[in-house]
């Protein structure tokens, strides 16, 4: 029915009554509403809280006009409260100022000090920021909600999921240590429990009149941590002050305050903390390469002694050089005496190339001509550079091949016996150039070349036998026809020269047996080498036999069973 | 728990909740608190049991400690009349602060009774206690009975 509709319905019924009943009713207007106020007011506050918004800017005009009006009672009412507030605040600021100091001045002289400036400068932040920022990471790790009166645990979260394992006992301790504390010390007044710290952590308590909450927190904790507590344990009382009030033992009512305990969990800047882990230890860095490197500056220093010494061992290796001595003077210097053919590299050079430090070495060189293939090779390599020759070495003897002139090939011919007398050279691929005429004086020379160049062939070869034995093996009976045909021409060249010239051909004997007997055999030896000559077409009157016997010299005496031959000018 | 000095408040809940009896007597200072849970017609309790120092004439009764507890353990030793008298006085003390369900235990029941059971009247032990129970913690003697007894009043109640 619209109000209308009633308002008419009430006119017809009542008629003039209808005055008297509003007349009535407002004569007992006061005391009906006085009597639903509260309730009333209760009620619609709770339906859509509009109470509060009504009443709102009523309080805050009549606070204004009160304090404007009347501000002497104003601070009359205030005055304890701010002092008290003030003084708190004061403390609380003093106390922490002081503690940053006394870690600001701590931490000033110690290693850690020195170390968190290094830190800061990296950072670059001020080393105060540094310190408090070093000061204030902490992790609030488990979060109790304790019942006030029964000690009973209402609710609890950890960061450890397996931690919350005796949160029943813990919370009744708490209670007990409070309830201990309070009867002890606050014999009027109420005492709680504030701070409990041990080495690794704090439990940090906030009192209030239905339930206490307590928080353990690692690492040194900021004044954060305490204002959250305060404001979860504001939350959860007033959302649960009921539950709180009523609560019998059945914590499943505050079941849902777990969600304020888990905000209580807070962890300063996560990020920050590992990144400070994260950060390389310098320190340990820099100390440990410094000692890296000493450790390997001495162990080069050893090493670069030890292979100076292996380099000079190696010298007696290179061809052409004989270590003599080696001695050690001093720490690392050495005095070295060698013999050296000239030929090959000079010892300094050589030095150079190992690099061995040349002061480090006492050097004293004597020359001599080694017999050492490499050396031999080298020399003759050399050699043939100066004829622009190209030598190719196969199986033992020297293929050349290249132009020259005819002299020039004399000559080398000569320089390359003087190097190795047995020395087998293969001219058939060098061309002798055309316009080297070969006019009379030229070939006399060249044949007094040759002719030396024979007698040296000549007088290397010799001719073994077996013990006590004159008769010719296969072996002897080839050199000798070889030597038939060196012999037919050196006469050859002899006439040439004109140079009158005679064989001697020279038996020896070992010194087994007697030494009568020992010349017969060496006699008889060079005897049958004659006779084969001869049979080979050689004069017999350019030949000279003889037979020396035994020779003197200890290192051959027992093998010296031979012919050698000897060209004699006549 | 309440009781004079060395009734035996420590050993009853020691060998309820570890099964451990020892004769060494360590006296409690303070508050010893343990936790053990209890199952009952189907309902679990979880005891949180303060065994609160013991109590005689000399020494003070603590009753904050009882302030919120849910049952009362009082404990006497049947070998000595004076714990029987000083349970008189620690009950009248601490029903100043609480009315919480209590319960009388005569422990050390495997030695000789030093007093007679006629002597419970003076508690008026039927009306102040909801049992009355013989115990020794020694040989372990009705002590599970002891916490299922405050178990079975709060399912009845």
């Amino acid at each position: 029915m619209a109000d209308k509709e009633l308002e008419q319905l009430k006119n017809i019924l009542l008629k003039d009554d209808n005055a008297r009943v509003v007349d009535v009713v407002r004569e007992n207007a006061r005391t009906l509403v006085s009597e639903v106020l509260s309730e009333a007011l209760n009620d619609r506050e709770k339906e859509d809280e509009s109470v509060a918004k009504v009443l709102t800017p009523i309080v805050e005009n009549s606070v204004e006009r009160s304090i404007t009006n009347h501000r002497d009672k104003f601070v009359s009412y205030l005055y304890p409260l701010v002092g008290s507030l003030v003084r708190k605040s004061v403390a609380a600021f003093l106390n922490e100022f002081l503690e940053k100091t006394n870690k600001l001045i701590e931490n000033s002289f110690t290693y850690k000090g020195l170390k968190w400036r290094i830190k800061a400068k990296q950072a670059g932040v001020t080393f105060a920021q540094y310190v408090v920022s070093q000061t204030y990471v902490f992790r609030v790790e488990q979060v109790f909600l304790i019942h006030a009166e029964t000690g009973l645990l209402l609710n609890s979260a950890s960061l450890d999921p397996d931690g919350s394992n005796d949160a029943d006992l813990i919370s009744s301790m708490l209670t007990a240590i409070n309830d201990f504390i309070e009867d002890s010390f606050g014999k009027e007044k109420r005492t709680a429990l504030d701070v409990i710290k041990t080495a690794n952590f704090n439990l940090v308590i906030k009192d209030g009149p239905f339930a206490v909450i307590a928080a353990a927190v690692t690492g040194n904790m900021s004044e954060q941590v305490p204002a959250t507590l305060q404001n979860a344990l504001e939350e959860i009382h007033h959302l649960y002050s009921e539950e709180l009030e009523n609560f019998e033992g059945d914590s499943s009512t505050v079941a849902n305050s777990e969600q304020q305990l888990r905000d209580c969990l807070i962890t300063q800047s996560r990020d920050q903390t590992s990144k400070v882990k994260k950060k390389k230890p310098w320190y340990a860095i820099i100390i440990v390469s410094f000692l890296l490197v000493l450790f390997s500056v001495k162990l080069f220093d050893t090493f670069k002694f030890d292979r100076t010494l292996d380099k000079l061992k190696s010298l007696d290796k290179t061809p052409g050089i004989v270590v003599r001595k080696l001695t050690k003077l001093g720490d690392e210097s050495y005095k070295l005496s060698i013999l050296r053919d000239p030929a090959v590299i000079s010892i300094n050079e050589w030095m150079q190339n190992m690099k061995i430090p040349l002061e480090q070495i006492e050097v004293s060189e004597q020359l001599f001509v080694s017999a050492d293939a490499e050396v031999i090779q080298h020399k003759i390599e050399s050699t043939l550079k100066n004829y622009a020759l190209i030598g190719q070495w196969k199986e033992g003897s020297l293929l050349l091949s290249g132009e020259i002139n005819y002299s020039d090939k004399m000559k080398l011919g000569q320089q390359l016996v003087q190097f190795s007398p047995n020395l087998e050279v293969n001219f058939d691929n060098v061309t002798i150039k055309s316009q080297d005429v070969i006019n009379e004086e030229n070939s006399n020379l060249l044949s007094e070349l040759v002719f030396k160049e024979k007698v040296g062939q000549i007088s290397a070869i010799q001719i073994d036998f077996e013990v006590a034995g004159s008769v010719l093996n296969n072996i002897a009976l080839a050199k000798i026809q070889e030597q038939t045909v060196r012999l037919k021409e050196l006469f050859l060249y002899a006439e040439k020269v004109q140079i009158k010239i005679g064989v001697l051909i020279v038996g020896t004997s070992d010194n087994t047996g007697l030494q009568k007997n020992n010349t017969l055999i060496s006699k008889r030896r060079a005897q049958i080498i004659k006779s084969e000559l001869v049979k080979g077409g050689i004069d017999a009157d350019h030949l000279y036999d003889v037979g020396i016997g035994e020779i003197p010299l200890p290192s051959i005496a027992s093998e010296a069973r031979k012919v050698l031959f000897s060209i004699i000018y006549l | 728990m309440l009781g004079s000095s060395a009734v035996g408040k420590t050993s009853l809940v020691r060998h309820y909740v570890d099964g451990i009896f020892s004769d060494k007597y360590l006296t409690t200072l303070g508050v010893k608190i343990d936790k053990k849970e209890l199952t009952v017609a189907d309902k679990n309790f979880l005891l949180m049991l303060w065994d609160i120092e013991g109590t005689d004439k000399y020494s003070g009764f603590q009753p904050r400690y009882i302030r919120g507890s849910s049952a009362i353990i009082l404990v006497t030793d049947c070998t000595r009349v004076q714990t029987f008298i000083d349970a008189v006085d620690i009950l009248k003390q601490a029903r100043l602060v609480t009315d919480v369900p209590a319960v009388l235990v005569i422990n050390k029941s495997d030695l000789s009774s030093e007093w007679n059971i006629e002597d419970q009247k003076l508690l008026n032990a039927d009306e102040e206690f909801i049992g009355t129970i013989y115990t020794s913690a020694k040989t372990g003697q009705a002590v599970e009975n002891l916490f299922k007894t405050i178990g079975n009043h709060f399912v009845n109640n």
